[in-house]
């Protein structure tokens, strides 16, 4: 579904990722987990198409992307949902929803979508009417999901997802990233937490200032010590 | 998602009534004004008339949240085009001997005239669109600026086509309190399915977190270019009936004081609704009509002030200093005029339906930067 090559990106002189490669197939679930400041979130956005890259290659769903916005990846089935829970605070929540659902063109199943939506959300529903900036925290998180799968990902990247929530909604969150892998969808999950990661992904990459480190399952890193050193920052 | 008709009655209701409320106010003031003198009309009229306008200039700036200091220049545009097209033939060869034949000739009534009108503004508005919204909006109302200063320019040199500086006359004076309410009630309905439309909905989400409208999808450089096109056209019909109503025109009239009050009317309002437009465009219209009679003088039992020319300026300007100080969302804040009002979810009703207590948004992030990462042992 994804093949990333050689990525780099840089902000100026400081350079962010040097120079990564990954790859994440149909159906699966993969981490990227790191500390503060690994490059994570540079790699999410560089892919979904808000920064540029110095040099690499990326294919996504077997086409080679150059210079994309992030508003015609999105229409490609690319769904990036950004990191600390972006909603649109003062419309409502349903208008949130209708806002996703105007991004897809065919009007087919829209219905049904919707349907999934609020079996995975309940709380949604109940909120329809009110204003997305009225909701809490774990809500909020919910309805940018809800508006990402809205969207029709083929590859849905999610930025931190359990950012800032208490801890029994990080459970939470974590349990809806695991129903959505069920239901087949392909996921890229960047996450600070790395042992919930590590629970629910099928493999994951651990990143350290701007370069992969390690690769693999969730049993083979977490017998080797290259995440605890990853977090810690001590040599391997 | 939302068909009116599947709605209970009340919801119903309250979709509709941000449309609703600003039409049957305007409506009332109209008729009751019929009943007054004809200087009080005419200060009515005046208020329609900055209505249209100012209801076009929110289809874009309040739906997309950018600033514009430019619009004023399709009133321009629409004054003069509209000018050019209704005034008596032979009053024109006289006045402008050298137009360009099909002008010379164009002799049509006043509806036809404020549709081309409109759809001239509207044509340039969207090839200065297309290029002006590629800028960040910091850029956006200065470029606009930018416009309004050559339109003006272009206008007092222009000599074959405006008469530059001088005045244009002879424009046929169908501005009346009738026609006026007629385009305020169009704009009125046509910013409203706007808002409600997809390209209005974009615009808002986008208005309201660009990094999120992207990430869903948003070509938020194609939203504004409709919204600006779309805006342009109603400000044009504004300055068409400016030009009607006074029967002669020139450049200045189109300029930075206009620019100026009609931003106020909208800011002081509350830009981000269609009803702030509404209620900015009234006060302001009653405020500035006190302070020009008080610019003549005022004597109240024996105290008072002699004539103070600029009064009304400086008091627009006044209230607008208050406003973006005290209010700065606007006398309406931002919200739509919803009736009838909708019950806050309860508090018991909220923490049942997610089941525990969460920590607010705002401030999040702070809280878990400074707590460790997780870490795998």
């Amino acid at each position: 579904m994804l093949a990333v090559e050689d990525l780099a990106v840089s902000y100026g002189k400081v350079t962010a990722v040097k120079g990564i490669s990954l790859r994440v197939g149909e159906g699966e679930l993969v981490g990227l987990i790191g500390a503060n400041g690994a490059g994570k979130s540079t790699t999410l956005l560089t892919l979904s198409g808000v920064l540029r890259p110095d040099r690499g290659n990326i294919v996504f769903d077997g086409k080679k992307l150059g210079r994309r916005t992030p508003e015609s990846l999105v229409r490609d089935g690319l769904v990036l949902v950004p990191e600390g829970r972006h909603v649109f605070g003062r419309l409502t929540v349903e208008e949130n929803l209708r806002l996703a659902a105007a991004a897809v063109r065919s009007s087919a199943g829209k219905a049904e979508d919707l349907e999934r939506v609020f079996e995975l959300f309940p709380i949604l529903r109940e909120r329809l009417r009110g204003y997305a900036g009225r909701l809490s925290g774990g809500e909020q998180q919910q309805l940018a999901l809800a508006r990402a799968l809205l969207l029709r990902p083929k590859l849905l990247l999610l930025d931190e997802p359990s950012l800032g929530l208490a801890p029994l909604l990080v459970d939470r969150v974590f349990d809806t990233v695991d129903t959505l892998r069920a239901d087949g969808a392909t996921i890229l999950l960047v996450e600070q937490n790395a042992s919930q990661t590590l629970a629910i992904a099928d493999r994951c990459y651990v990143m350290q200032a701007g370069a992969i480190q390690a690769e693999g399952t969730a049993s083979e890193l977490q017998s080797s010590d290259v995440v605890s050193s990853a977090y810690l920052g001590t040599v391997v | 998602m939302t068909r009116l008709a599947k709605l209970p009655r009340a919801e119903a209701m309250r979709t509709v009534s941000p449309l609703l409320g600003p039409a049957l106010l305007v409506i009332a003031l109209v008729v009751l004004s019929t009943f007054t003198s004809g200087s009080t009309q005419r200060a009515v009229t005046n208020g329609l008339i900055s209505l249209v306008i100012v209801i076009g200039l929110y289809m874009f700036v309040g739906t997309s949240g950018v600033l514009s200091f430019g619009h004023i220049g399709f009133a321009a545009i629409g004054a003069y085009t509209s000018a050019l097209l209704t005034i008596p033939l032979a009053v024109k060869g006289a006045l402008l001997p050298d137009l360009p034949g099909f002008l010379a000739n164009a002799s049509m009534d006043g509806t036809s005239a404020a549709l081309i009108a409109g759809l001239v503004a509207a044509i340039v508005a969207l090839f200065l669109g297309m290029a002006v919204m590629r800028l960040n909006e910091i850029s956006i109302p200065i470029a606009l600026l930018s416009f309004l200063v050559i339109v003006n320019v272009v206008a007092s040199n222009w000599e074959e086509l405006t008469r530059g500086t001088g005045s244009m006359i002879g424009i046929p004076r169908t501005t009346g309190l009738g026609s006026a309410l007629a385009w305020v009630l169009v704009a009125l309905v046509a910013a409203f399915l706007f808002q409600q439309s997809r390209t209005g909905l974009k615009l808002r989400g986008a208005r309201e977190d660009e990094p999120a409208a992207r990430a869903a999808g948003i070509n938020i450089w194609r939203e504004r270019v409709i919204a600006f096109t779309a805006s342009a056209f109603f400000v044009a019909i504004g300055g068409n009936l400016i030009a009607h109503q006074l029967g002669s025109i020139a450049p200045v009239a189109f300029y930075l004081d206009l620019t100026f009050t009609t931003l106020a009317m909208l800011i002081i309002g509350g830009k981000n609704c269609l009803a702030g437009a509404v209620v900015g465009t009234f006060v302001v219209t009653a405020l500035a009509e006190i302070l020009r009679h008080a610019e003549r003088g005022i004597e109240v039992s024996g105290i008072g002030f002699g004539a103070t020319p600029g009064l009304r300026q400086v008091g627009v300007a006044l209230v607008m200093l208050a406003c973006l100080a005290f209010r700065p969302a606007g006398i309406t804040g931002g919200r739509e005029f919803v009736f009838p009002p909708r019950r806050r979810p309860k508090r018991l009703a909220r923490e049942s339906g997610t089941g525990e207590v969460d920590r607010p948004a705002s401030g999040s992030s702070l809280i878990s930067a400074a707590s460790p990462p997780n870490q795998q042992q």
